[in-house]
């Protein structure tokens, strides 16, 4: 590489100076070798591009398997105010085992007696999952509810308007409430038939909080989620009762339904018709995709470039010229070369020296044209034009003198 | 390395045992199983590296004819090679088809042929050779770019040669003349003969029928051996493009024929291509192996983006011429070629030699004077109208220092320049 160098630095005595070639390429420059180092930088590059690739696959594998943050709120995994990490935080640090699920598929799949199955937002759920979710053998808390029917999934409890945010107290037999004492919370309140436990009333009789047997199982409602909230989880009591509510048992099943979530009943209720594509198989599609980018990929050698020459055309000049007279207004200018320009042709045309004077111009002129000697002179020694319509009337009568001329 | 579409399609097949078998370890078991196919596919492949390949001299070649680039793969290796071989080109050589499947067993060779169009003058320089050498599974490839050089040299087109028959009758016609005896301009002293009744009596050489019983006259033909000394300036404004091809392209072709026509015409043509220094050069050639010599000699050469050095010009051309001389620059006749100092040049060279100023102009420049569409057009037309006045102005000081000049449009610049060299012969002013 040293002698190439070199031999660029400084040309060879005798040989002609340096210069600017129009072409990329000097003609006594040496031929650019592929020498070995640039071959191995490419294969330093090619390497360090399978690595991140390599490296991606591997950060979006882990990615889906382990718990990554989300917005959703009251999700076990969400850290904003309005999510519940930290009850599933603390619920994990006492044993609970906090599953995350998003589907009424995996929440059957993963459904035992010695159970807790929290289920947000439960009346957003379609009648299928609703119905699927009746039959479960875990115990169930609703955490959240709007004033959408969930008929199908427990007909104990309806959703009532409750009350502004306060604090409350139990004012119940269930001894969990009774535990947390008071709890701070908001509308909107349950009611339910007799056999279920109300507490926590509001003003018009519905409570915050409902706990009730149903099917064999203890079902809990906890209507407005702010108490299960990070935000709202450390106020009152409010942490007394969700941790009691959702520690019942050492494994703990946390239900976000997913809106997407195909899961309908089939013929067969309990085996769940959905359809997506196992991980692997993803896998094994990226990696076809990967092998057709290396197969598409790979040139058969490199691109040949042309040394070009120059491509500037011989008018740009003109042209350059042409828009400095018009940004510059020069109205009088042009009119001036054109003037001069029509009067070298036409002059030529019917003999006339170039050092014509203009009396002699007009004379010629007048013989040959058939105009009036004031007319011409006008046209060709008149004031120069001012503005765009002076310009172009000046022009076109010009054009029309020298066909007069040039029929003649 | 490359892997071929049979890995793509080993790896899509992997989708049935995935499938089957949903777990990450299927898709890692085939991925790795398919790796180890590649890996032992590329082992047993033939070794592009050792590969010795030649390749023909492709000698010259005339602009827009067709050539031939022939490449003789040898395979020294043990193994029989199965390749597909690229042959590359520079774009405007006109490569079409430069792939080539090739098998070439152990020890022996083949030979690749590829076309080539070229569509430009120059020295054109191949590219890199490409083997890509597949296994005998067809799964992978190695592939390796060797350096084979090589270059086509592509000769001017000499477009205007179809000029040439016609000027070459002129010339005849010139000739036919000395019959009649004449002395005049663009003549000499050719031979003695008997006087047959005709003749005209002014040309009885007294003294030589003095000598003799005989009355004698002198015969007369048009001059030869004059000389023709050519300037290509190959500086900035040679660069410039006039339609589609620079410059310098029309003056090629304008040199061409004015070397073709002199040459036949008895006279010696010498040639300096010249921007700061001196890039080629033809002389010291007679009669028809001139024009292969021009041709050639012209052939690479480029227009440089440097401005001409006239003081240089002088130098070369006083440096070769002892006797009066037609002298031709190709140049451009650009208002700037006063400050460029072409002028004094021009005016100190018409002193000695009959000077010729031949210059391709510009045919959008016209289009843009005859512009009438928008007022934005008139001031372009104005511009254009402008220049024209200065370019006249700079011509007619040329002419008046004795000087011809010629400006043509770049295809017609060529037969222009032959018609004067014809009158100025015909004048005897060579």
């Amino acid at each position: 590489m040293s002698g190439t160098a070199t031999d660029r630095g400084a040309p060879a005595a005798g040989a002609p100076g340096p210069s600017i070639l129009a072409l990329g390429r000097r003609v006594d420059a040496p031929e650019p070798a592929d020498s070995a180092p640039e071959r191995t930088n490419r294969r330093t590059v090619i390497v360090v591009v399978l690595a991140v690739v390599v490296l991606i696959l591997a950060a979006v594998a882990l990615g889906r398997g382990g718990q990554s943050r989300s917005d959703i709120p009251l999700a076990p995994n969400n850290p904003e105010p309005e999510g519940a990490r930290a009850a599933a935080q603390i619920l994990g640090e006492h044993g609970v085992d906090v599953t995350l699920v998003t589907r009424t598929s995996a929440v059957l799949a993963q459904d035992a007696a010695d159970t807790t199955l929290v289920i947000v937002g439960a009346d957003e759920l379609n009648s299928d999952q609703m119905t699927a979710l009746a039959e479960t053998r875990a115990d169930v808390v609703l955490l959240g509810l709007g004033y959408a029917s969930f008929e199908d999934l427990t007909s104990a409890v309806e959703v009532e308007a409750g009350g502004t945010r306060a604090a409350r107290p139990a004012e119940c037999a269930d001894p969990d409430a009774e535990a947390a004492g008071t709890i701070d919370t908001a509308g909107p309140g349950i009611t339910g038939l007799s056999r279920v436990e109300i507490c926590f009333p509001f003003e018009d009789g519905a409570g915050a909080y409902a706990v009730w047997e149903e099917a064999g199982r203890t079902w809990r409602a906890l209507p407005n989620g702010f108490a299960a909230s990070n935000e709202g989880l450390a106020l009152e009591g409010n942490a007394a009762l969700v941790l009691r509510a959702l520690g019942q048992h050492e494994q703990l099943l946390w239900y976000v339904p997913d809106p997407n979530d195909p899961f309908t009943l089939g013929d067969e209720a309990s085996a769940p018709q959905t359809f997506f594509l196992p991980d692997a198989v993803v896998y094994q599609l990226l990696v076809v995709a990967l092998a057709v980018v290396l197969w598409r990929g790979r040139r058969l050698g490199r691109v040949v470039v042309e040394p070009l020459p120059v491509v500037v055309r011989a008018a740009e000049t003109t042209r350059g010229r042409g828009r400095l007279y018009r940004r510059a207004g020069a109205h009088a200018h042009a009119g001036a070369a054109l003037r001069a320009g029509a009067l070298a042709r036409v002059g030529a045309r019917i003999g006339l020296p170039t050092s014509a004077a203009p009396d002699q111009v007009i004379e010629s002129l007048v013989r040959a044209t058939g105009r009036s000697p004031d007319e011409l002179e006008h046209l060709l020694y008149g004031p120069p034009p001012t503005d765009d319509a002076s310009l172009v009337a000046l022009t076109q009568a010009l054009d029309t003198m020298e066909s007069e001329v040039h029929r003649a | 390395m490359a892997i071929s579409v049979r890995t793509v399609a080993l790896l899509a097949l992997g989708l049935i045992p995935v499938l089957l078998l949903p777990e990450v370890g299927t898709v890692l078991t085939w991925l790795g199983l398919v790796v180890v196919l590649v890996v032992v596919d590329l082992v047993i492949a033939a070794p592009p590296r050792g590969l010795e390949i030649e390749r023909r001299p492709l000698g010259s070649v005339r602009l827009t004819e067709p050539a031939e680039s022939v490449l003789t793969v040898t395979n020294p290796s043990g193994r029989t090679m199965r390749a597909l071989i690229r042959d590359a080109w520079q774009p405007t050589a006109g490569n079409g088809q430069n792939r080539h499947r090739v098998t070439i067993p152990s020890g022996e060779a083949r030979r690749t042929r590829t076309a080539l169009l070229p569509t430009r003058r120059g020295d054109l320089q191949a590219d890199l050779v490409t083997v890509r050498s597949v296994g005998p599974l067809g799964l992978a490839a190695r592939q390796a770019s060797i350096t084979v050089p090589g270059h086509l040299r592509v000769l001017p087109e000499f477009r205007s040669r179809r000029h040439l028959p016609s000027r070459l009758a002129r010339l005849r016609e010139m000739d036919g003349r000395s019959a009649v005896n004449v002395r005049g301009p663009g003549t000499e002293f050719d031979s003695l003969r008997e006087y047959v009744i005709g003749d005209d009596v002014r040309a009885i050489d007294w003294r030589a029928t003095a000598r003799r019983a005989d009355v004698v006259v002198r015969t007369w033909r048009p001059e030869r051996d004059r000389r023709v000394f050519m300037v290509l300036d190959l500086s900035r404004l040679s660069a410039v493009r006039l339609g589609e091809a620079p410059r310098l392209d029309a003056s090629i072709e304008a040199a061409l024929l004015l070397a073709a026509l002199a040459s036949k015409a008895g006279d010696r043509v010498e040639l300096v291509a010249i921007d700061r220094a001196v890039r080629a050069r033809v002389s010291g050639t007679h009669g028809p192996a001139i024009m292969a010599k021009m041709a050639d000699a012209l052939a690479p050469v480029h227009p440089t983006l440097v401005e001409p050095d006239w003081t240089a010009v002088t130098q070369v051309i006083r440096d070769r011429l002892s006797q009066r001389s037609l002298v031709v620059l190709l140049t451009a006749l650009e208002p700037g070629a006063i400050d460029s100092g072409l002028a004094p040049v021009v005016a100190a060279l018409s002193k000695d030699h009959q000077v010729v100023l031949a210059s391709a102009t510009d045919p959008d420049t016209d289009l843009l004077r005859q512009a009438r569409e928008s007022s934005a057009d008139l001031f372009d037309a104005a511009a254009a109208e402008r220049g024209e006045l200065e370019r006249r102005a700079v011509a007619t000081r040329m002419r008046r220092v004795g000087a011809e000049v010629v400006e043509r449009l770049p295809d017609d610049l060529a037969p222009a320049l032959a018609d004067t060299y014809l009158a100025l012969k015909a004048a005897g002013r060579l």
